[in-house]
């Protein structure tokens, strides 16, 4: 990009307002149903049809607009059925009701029009008192309402009723007596705008010490119009909003261009910044009340509720200068030319082909397109399918025109190129602008590099044109490394506290989907969590992307299927037990301690000790399994117990030679079980797949974690199901909060004090003691009837254990028991053959 | 189908006459289309528009029906069409439209 030309979006607020009185009586839908037939069987479900306000912020999509819920783990729909969960409150704005909407508004009626009950008003006032963004607001006007009698009076007279709870909590005069265009239904229309602007202008500032200083210019991009009889849209809703969001420095002007508003704004703000003419500008939007329940006939003829039951409103700053952020691609703006015509391939032409041309970018070099970001539950209940979803094929088929994909990857493309909508109908609000916020974040965590941004506008709806409108542009994460050091970023991340994780998605048995289901699940339980997804279909390409946020700080911790791990790192698998449901850390289930079995097996009980430890575990109990070398490990643990190492040590419920039987593991005698990890990874396997047949693993919490890049990587099978891949998640997540790196280095630590090393390299000492021994086997002692059984001896010395005892005369042989090797001896040299073998160390 | 839609419609015809024009479609939805034939041909079913009860019986095709489709040079058609035939339900569209034009005729 040419210097000079350098801009970039570093900021975002998204809101969402109840509004279900508005809905009912505003939205033209109603309203003109009202009009023409006030006794219509839609007028009479409508009112038993709206929606509570904890159903609203239940409301997935909604999740999604306030930053709560990543787009791409959207869950599938119906997702109206959904009545409780999320969280009002959100990274990139917060869910109002009906009582902050109101007060909104009176706070920004400047003239006097909004009356609101003195009781109602006083609540108002605390509602917002209570809101971070209004911090430092001037309530005063709500301090005082006015009497019920007098807002009836006023209703009586032409006034707009505000209900709430079929309450009437106040209302909004006229501003003229007879001028339409200051009429109380188009103020109540221009004030709700006005309000919900107030707000996103203040939450995007709030947080920024100094900022509202700065800022120079408004782009407001409602579809509102302000003005009298003389000049109906003379404006200006920009400096109206900015003077209550306490923007002294600034200026503004409105910007029309029906729905595509806002993306018109934004490149003249950008333009701005990159010239210099301002250092830093706004684009903001209010919502609007008229297309609430638009389409509300449609979805109660279907049963559904009042969707639409939402005014939106955003707020976007622009700035120059290197730092975090969204660089406005200037050189490469796509618009919709006079002179093209308004079929559908001029204006992907317009909008999407000579953008990239211009930029010299093919179509597969933008990760996500964002066109009309319409909720589709809205949009295909409604009979208008999904827009979204209908962009993203002419973009798609576009490029099969243009010959950089084929006709039969068109799925493919829309699938890794598009997200699902989620935006309310609010017009301008949906169009394009509200995947920035998720632009935003997915470029902090490093996961996202390119956007196209387009909005799109029907301007023959003003019957002063036949033509279509549309502006997109192209916007790219700004290289982390260009302000690594901005202390800003740093600040940033200190604040942060939470853990950030990653998560592949594709490349398994069990389909995206699924997995999504698993991550949503995770977020959902606490959606302040972050996970950043690969969902790329290359797994290379997600390898790449995983290890490149891991190094870089982007992700914490990282979840994913399949990795191989250095030499030395061996992952703590977490099941869970049938029966009793007990958790068990069965160390360990993939890569390896030590490419020698028995130090493997020792510094497994050392790992899986740390990671109930991290877990939260005071002291869990550690078991060997009955495996090859568990007795020669076990040996050395106990080794390493006298000199000192803490352990507690639990043995099977049936034998007493301490190593665990398979009934010990579904008993669940001990926390940690110590196996080998290919042992290990059969039991995880096992156990969390048995429920399925085999199928799909749906118990246990994954496959644990190890190091890559100093950061734990966690493993999880392929054919992981959904509650597996949110409880790996949350395994991960207690790993990193419970410094599971640091509870392994005390591990480490402690056994190295007690000698660890040593008692490692001793592990062959009882085969070097016998070296030799088996070119005696001819002074082998006469046979005798072997009627003993000496148990403890692990498989991998066990003959070395019987050349010893030849050597010594006894006359012994090697067995297998029925759990484990045995030297079986006649029972008159039972004791002796004991001591030898223990003073041999073998026992 | 659009009040103002049916309104041009019957304008235009009582200027040039039923013989002279011919409706031709480009939306993307199979139903919707279909109900604009019904309406210019047998009369708008929703009794709501000004061809209430109205038969014009006029010719009414999609643009992506092969009739039409091979009346126009292939460049072009491509030039303009091909994208959304790639993006449209193009059989569904065909289906519905002939069997409400059979239907009306």
């Amino acid at each position: 990009m040419p210097e000079g030309l350098r801009s970039r979006i570093s900021g975002c607020s998204f809101n969402l307002f109840h509004a279900p009185w508005f809905s009912k009586t505003l939205g033209t839908t109603p309203a003109a149903e009202r009009e023409s037939n006030p006794e219509s069987p839609f007028l009479k479900t409508l009112e038993a049809s709206m929606r509570s306000f904890p159903a609203v912020v239940a409301y997935p999509p909604n999740q999604v607009f306030i930053g709560n819920l990543d787009p791409r783990v959207l869950p599938e729909q119906p997702w109206y059925t959904r009545q409780e969960g999320g969280s009002p409150e959100g990274p990139f704005g917060d869910i109002l009701d009906e009582t902050a909407l109101y007060g909104l508004m009176k706070y920004s009626d400047v003239f006097d029009l909004v009356l609101l009950e003195e009781q109602f008003s006083r609540n108002a006032r605390d509602t917002l008192a209570a809101l971070p963004a209004m911090t430092m607001a001037d309530l005063s006007s709500l301090e005082k309402g006015v009497s019920a009698e007098e807002i009836d009076k006023a209703v009586s007279v032409g006034a707009v009723p505000l209900y709430r709870e079929g309450i009437l909590s106040g209302c909004v005069k006229a501003a003229h007596p007879s001028d339409i265009n200051l009429s109380a239904h188009t103020m109540t229309e221009n004030l709700a705008s006005k309000a919900t602007a107030v707000y996103a202008l203040r939450q995007l500032l709030h947080e920024r010490d100094g900022l509202a200083d700065k800022i120079g210019y408004i782009i407001e991009t409602s579809e509102e119009a302000c003005g009298d009889m003389n000049q109906r849209g003379g404006g200006n809703f920009a400096k109206a909003v900015g003077e209550l969001a306490a923007l002294k420095a600034a200026t503004g002007s409105d910007t029309r261009s029906f729905c595509a508003g806002p993306v018109h704004g934004l490149m003249q703000a950008a333009s701005l910044v990159a010239a210099g003419t301002f250092e830093k500008v706004v684009v903001v939007a209010g919502g609007t009340t008229a297309k609430l329940a638009m389409n509300a006939k449609k979805h109660l003829e279907k049963s559904l509720p009042v969707l639409e039951d939402v005014m939106g409103s955003f707020a976007l700053l622009v700035e120059g200068g290197p730092g975090p952020g969204l660089n406005v691609r200037l050189d490469a703006v796509g618009f919709h030319k006079i002179g093209a015509g308004s079929a559908p391939q001029a204006v992907v032409g317009n909008l999407v082909a000579d953008p990239l041309e211009k930029a010299a970018l093919s179509f597969s070099d933008v990760d996500v397109y964002a066109p009309e970001m319409h909720n589709p539950e809205i949009t295909s209940l409604s009979g208008a399918g999904n827009v979204t979803l209908q962009n993203l094929k002419m973009i798609a088929a576009m490029a099969v025109m243009r010959k950089e994909i084929t006709r039969e990857e068109m799925d493919g493309f829309i699938a890794k190129h598009g997200v699902s909508g989620w935006a309310p109908t609010q017009g301008h609000i949906p169009s394009g602008v509200p995947a920035l916020g998720w632009f935003l974040r997915w470029a902090e965590e490093g996961s996202f590099h390119r956007g196209l941004v387009i909005g799109k506008g029907s301007l023959f709806l003003g019957r002063m044109t036949n033509l279509f409108d549309g502006v997109s542009l192209l916007v790219e994460a700004e290289n982390r490394e260009d302000f690594s050091e901005s202390p800003d970023v740093r600040v940033e991340k200190e604040e942060e506290g939470s853990v950030r994780l990653g998560c592949t998605v594709t490349g398994a048995e069990s389909p995206p989907e699924v997995l999504r289901e698993g991550v949503e699940a995770f977020r959902e339980k606490d959606p302040s969590r972050r996970v950043t997804l690969y969902g790329k279909a290359d797994p290379g390409e997600n390898r790449r992307a995983m290890e490149r946020d891991l190094e870089n700080g982007v992700v914490d911790g990282a979840l994913t299927f399949h990795y191989s791990f250095p030499l030395g790192e061996a992952t703590v698998g977490l099941a869970e037990l049938p029966h009793t449901g007990k958790k068990l850390f069965i160390a360990t289930t993939t890569g390896a301690a030590s490419d020698d079995r028995v130090e493997a097996l020792v510094l497994n009980a050392l790992k899986g000790k740390a990671a109930g430890r991290a877990w939260g575990l005071a002291n869990p109990s550690v078991g060997f399994l009955n495996l090859e070398g568990a007795a020669l490990a076990l040996k050395k643990i106990r080794q390493l117990m006298e000199k000192g190492y803490p352990l507690r040590l639990a043995g099977s419920s049936r034998q007493g030679d301490g190593l665990l039987r398979g009934n010990d593991i579904l008993k669940g005698t001990c926390d940690v079980v110590v196996c080998d990890s290919l042992t290990g990874n059969a039991l995880m396997k096992l156990l969390s797949a048995y429920e399925t047949g085999g199928e799909q693993e749906t118990t246990g919490s994954g496959y644990g974690c190890g190091l890559s890049h100093g950061k734990p990587v966690g493993i999880i099978s392929r054919a992981t199901g959904a509650k597996v891949l949110s409880a790996a998640l949350e395994y991960l997540e207690r790993m990193i909060r419970g410094s599971w790196t640091e509870r392994l280095r005390e591990e480490t630590q402690a056994a190295e004090k007690a000698g660890l090393s040593e008692v490692i390299q001793a592990k062959k000492a009882p085969a070097a003691e016998t070296q030799g021994l088996r070119t005696e086997k001819e002074k082998k002692p006469l046979k005798v009837p072997v009627d003993a059984e000496i148990e403890g001896v692990d498989v991998l010395v066990i003959q070395e254990a019987v050349d010893s005892l030849l050597h010594e005369g006894i006359y012994c042989e090697s067995g297998m028991g029925c759990t484990g090797p045995v030297v079986m001896v006649s029972r008159e040299n039972i004791k002796r053959a004991e001591r030898i073998l223990q003073d041999r160390s073998f026992l | 189908m659009d009040l103002e839609n049916q309104k041009r419609v019957l304008d235009l015809t009582e200027q040039h006459g039923k013989d002279n024009v011919l409706v031709l479609l480009g939306g993307g939805d199979a139903e919707a289309s279909g109900l604009v034939v019904e309406t210019v041909m047998a009369g708008d079913p929703a009794y709501a528009g000004p061809l209430t009860g109205v038969q014009l019986g006029l010719p009414a095709y999609h643009i992506v029906e092969p009739e039409i489709k091979s009346e126009i040079d292939p460049g072009l058609y491509d030039e303009n069409i091909g994208m959304m035939e790639m993006v449209l339900d193009v059989a569904a569209i065909i289906g519905e439209v002939t069997t409400i034009r059979k239907q009306c005729s």
